[in-house]
């Protein structure tokens, strides 16, 4: 399954109401954003999207939240990209947010949920923008790069530990 | 020449809001930080309820919950002093040691942090 042309998507998962507001208006201009409360509800619309041919470009997922937390979302979402068949190319970047007093969380979702970034809050525009533009996602890649890309990504998970933050 | 006695600072005490921080992090942006004002404004009474029912009901799942969920929210929002009261609080629901103090010294905080978003907004 390859993800189909169209805008980029961007699913917001975020119990806080302030890092959430900041991350949407942060995006919104780069991305049609979704938002989710928990994990729970994270899965439902990854599955929708999923169903729909049309997966999340970028999820921000945080990792401490109530019924269902980020790492194990994080896990659930890529169990459920491998069952829809979803190449590595097009697999969700999925950046995690965390508080600055939960580095041991970070590291864990990092290295065995196959995360592909994380971000300390509180969340700044220019970090947010800087791992963006390292993810490749604020300039779209030519079409032929991408195509070359879909056939030979690495099944690795696409790490990224520089953006931590001691 | 009048020499006036200066008080060394004895307080170092995290500022109640750091406009200037919320600011730089929004890029700039004051639409946005007007935005994140009002959310906090209309999401904050909540907030503060769900911590005041956890400690009511000493249900310290709840009560963590609630503080990390608030905690997160005032540092997003650059309100360090409040936070700190927060953090406090949660960390004392992990090692089991919650005080009546720590809750009204959270809204102590909380309600300083009201007048100076006050004083904000009518700027």
């Amino acid at each position: 399954m390859s993800a189909p042309a169209g805008p980029m998507k961007c699913l917001i998962v975020e119990d806080e109401p302030i890092a959430g507001s900041l991350l949407r208006a942060m995006l919104e201009p780069l991305f049609q954003c979704d938002a989710a409360l928990d994990g729970h509800a994270a899965l439902r619309a990854v599955g929708e999207a999923l169903r729909a041919r049309s997966p999340y470009t970028l999820i921000c997922l945080d990792i401490m939240m109530p019924n269902l937390d980020g790492e194990k979302a994080l896990e659930q979402i890529r169990k459920m990209e491998a069952e829809a068949g979803l190449s590595a190319a097009n697999e969700s970047r999925i950046v995690m947010t965390t508080g600055v007093n939960e580095p041991k969380t970070v590291f864990s979702a990092f290295f065995q949920g196959r995360a592909t970034a994380y971000l300390v809050k509180p969340i700044e525009r220019a970090i947010l923008m800087g791992e963006l533009k390292s993810l490749g996602l604020l300039e779209p890649p030519a079409p032929e790069v991408a195509a070359v890309a879909t056939e030979t990504a690495p099944t690795e998970p696409l790490a990224k530990p520089g953006s931590m933050t001691p | 020449m009048t020499m006036t006695a200066m008080a060394l600072p004895t307080d170092f005490a995290p500022p109640i809001f750091n406009r200037s921080d919320l600011l730089e992090r929004a890029g700039g942006d004051l639409e946005l930080l007007n935005a994140v004002l009002e959310v906090f404004a209309s999401e904050r009474p909540g907030m503060w309820r769900d911590v005041e029912l956890g400690f009511a009901e000493g249900d310290v799942s709840r009560l963590l919950s609630a503080s990390h969920k608030l905690k997160g929210a005032l540092l997003n929002l650059g309100a360090a002093r409040a936070a700190e009261q927060a953090r406090v609080l949660e960390a004392a629901c992990r090692e089991g040691r919650v005080t009546p103090s720590m809750l009204q010294r959270l809204g102590a905080a909380l309600e300083e942090l009201d007048d100076e978003l006050a004083q904000e907004t009518r700027q």
